[in-house]
């Protein structure tokens, strides 16, 4: 590990990397009992950044994805997100934590028998926004999802990618500085999960960091962001991958399905999943702030 | 809390109870019988342990006196009584009264007594006792000094009855005490457990809520006031079933024990509290995450 990785708990991260870095892991361990969810983890995620996490369910992502929430503490090692250690943090800090941090998961996690408002508004009430201010907000993010002529049907009467996206707007509508997408396609199909995806990279656009977990090693190849592969607990790779000459989320939708079915439909042989793991060009992990 | 946080939590707890209204309607019935049950249980020990303080009433110590017995000792006999410890009131019977009360007992066959020349019967002091001198032991003292009186001709208390009966007294104060806890104990397990099921169904909800950083407490407060709701519903569901079969018993049974008003609103207080804080502790497990 490159002697520059920023050092937990001695020193605290110098205030222009505190702005610039949103979450934190330093070598990061997390066990229960006998059996190691992460290992020796350690990344970070900048301000505004795009991160996928790509690993075989297993691997560590939730386990990573929870420990960002503070739903866990690490068994050693520090987690960091905005000005929260998890080394310090109170439990009565956590719901401030939380309010600072989106989440979208695989089966939505709707109140499934409120409406579309209901659900939205429900993340503002929680945090005490006043009446009329949570009328604009919910408006607004319902509308920018595309869900503001179905506003007052129940959760439960929408179609998946529906819901999916009234699971978006919940997230983004306190305006978080992160979003984490826990397998948020997983329940989708294909072209329903690019619409879900293209949202996503939207709300990146707007400057929130957004952290996206999928077991798709092919899907996200196709986007020219940043990967951060996980297997056994581990990560295996960290690699800033080439930025197209067109940012890929600005292509038109119909000349990315077309280029996903060629991509997605040939099978690869384990080997050149191997060779491919290691594109160029890989970042040290922990070191890149050096 | 903003005006609109607290409106939003209290309409809360009422919505959960209208979308949870078959399971709630199910708890607060379970509630309901488990209070009632608990209800019963005190209004018939109460009730029992009332018979058995009647019948200690009822024992009483004669002394019968000698017929020859004098004056002035029977004053004296007469001023020590009435000043004795665990002596309630003293009654004087004289011979004449003795007779005409047995004549009255066995009335029909009065006749019987007309065959008789003289006064069979002796006169004597009815002692009533109080609490105190209803002890065994102190009975039992009792009559041993006023045997040793001039005049008396025989003391005769119902030293063994007493005894009985404070056997009786003990093993009935523990079987209440141990039935009343396990009754007690398990009203509160059945409501615990019940408010447990409606807090389960919402447990996703929770969930939902500690993601988007709801504070334990704004989370904890509609199901409190739901909770209580409940309880307080529970409670007066209860108290209605009772006063109801209450007001039939009291037609038949005269000078019954019965909840009065006190009773009744500590009740529905009590099952209020139960509800609210059963609700509290089936959360707790869930606001941990």
């Amino acid at each position: 590990m490159p002697d520059s990785a920023p050092r937990p708990g001695s020193s605290l991260p110098r205030s222009h990397q505190e702005m610039r870095q949103i979450i934190s892991f330093y070598h990061v361990n997390l066990r229960y009992g006998d059996t190691s969810a992460l290992s020796d983890v350690s990344f970070s995620v900048d301000n505004g950044e795009f991160l996928f996490v790509v690993g075989p369910s297993g691997a560590g992502k939730s386990s990573a994805l929870r420990l960002v929430l503070m739903q866990e503490r690490p068994t050693d090692g520090q987690v960091q997100v905005g000005r929260f250690l998890s080394t310090r943090v109170r439990r009565k800090e956590i719901p401030l934590l939380r309010r600072e941090i989106g989440v979208v998961f695989q089966d939505f996690r709707l109140l499934t028998d409120r409406s579309v408002e209901e659900n939205v508004a429900f993340a503002q009430m929680v945090i005490g926004v006043p009446r009329a201010e949570i009328k604009r907000n919910v408006a607004r993010v319902i509308n920018w999802v595309g869900l503001y002529h179905k506003r007052n049907q129940i959760a439960r009467t929408l179609s998946g990618g529906e819901q999916q996206r009234v699971a978006i707007a919940r997230a983004i509508v306190n305006q978080p500085k992160i979003l984490l997408a826990d397998e948020p396609t997983g329940n989708l199909d294909p072209e329903v999960s690019q619409e879900v995806i293209d949202l996503l990279f939207r709300i990146n656009a707007a400057g929130t960091a957004v952290v996206m977990s999928t077991h798709d090693h092919l899907m996200v190849r196709q986007y020219g962001q940043r990967v951060l592969s996980l297997e056994g607990g581990r990560v295996i790779s960290d690699v800033e991958r080439y930025r197209p000459r067109r940012p890929e989320h600005a292509r038109p939708l119909a000349e990315r399905i077309v280029r996903a079915d060629e991509d997605g439909a040939v099978a690869r042989s384990p080997e050149q999943w191997e060779g491919m793991r290691d594109d160029p060009p890989a970042r040290e992990q922990g070191g890149r702030d050096a | 809390m903003h005006s609109t946080q607290a409106r939003y939590l209290v309409r809360e707890g009422m919505v959960g109870l209208v979308r949870r209204r078959l399971s709630g309607t199910v708890a607060v019935l379970i509630m309901g019988s488990s209070l009632l049950m608990l209800a019963i249980f005190s209004i018939v020990s109460i009730n029992l342990d009332r018979i058995l303080q009647t019948v200690r009433g009822d024992i009483d110590v004669v002394v019968y006196l000698r017929d020859d017995i004098h004056e002035a000792d029977q004053a004296v006999l007469h001023e020590d009584l009435l000043s004795m410890a665990g002596v309630h009131a003293v009654r004087y019977v004289g011979r004449d009264e003795a007779l005409q009360r047995f004549r009255g007992e066995i009335a029909d066959d009065s006749e019987l007594l007309d065959a008789l020349e003289a006064n069979p019967l002796p006169a004597s002091f009815e002692l009533s006792l109080d609490a105190l001198g209803q002890d065994a032991k102190r009975l039992e003292s009792l009559t041993g000094s006023l045997g040793r009186y001039p005049g008396v001709e025989e003391v005769v208390a119902e030293i063994e009855w007493v005894r009985r009966l404070d056997r009786f007294s003990s093993v009935f104060m523990l079987v209440t005490a141990v039935i009343g806890v396990i009754v007690l104990v398990s009203a509160v397990f059945v409501i615990s457990n019940t408010v447990r099921l409606t807090v389960e169904e919402s447990a996703e909800q929770v969930a939902i809520m500690k993601l988007v950083g709801a504070t334990n407490a704004f989370i904890r407060t509609p199901f409190v006031i739901g909770g209580a709701l409940q309880g307080a519903a529970a409670g007066v569901l209860a108290m209605g079933v009772l006063l109801v079969a209450g007001h039939f018993v009291r037609q038949h049974i005269d000078g019954i024990f019965f909840f009065g008003t006190g009773q009744v609103l500590g009740f529905v207080v009590l099952s209020t509290l139960l509800g609210a804080g059963g609700s509290l502790v089936a959360l707790r497990r869930h606001l941990r995450l």
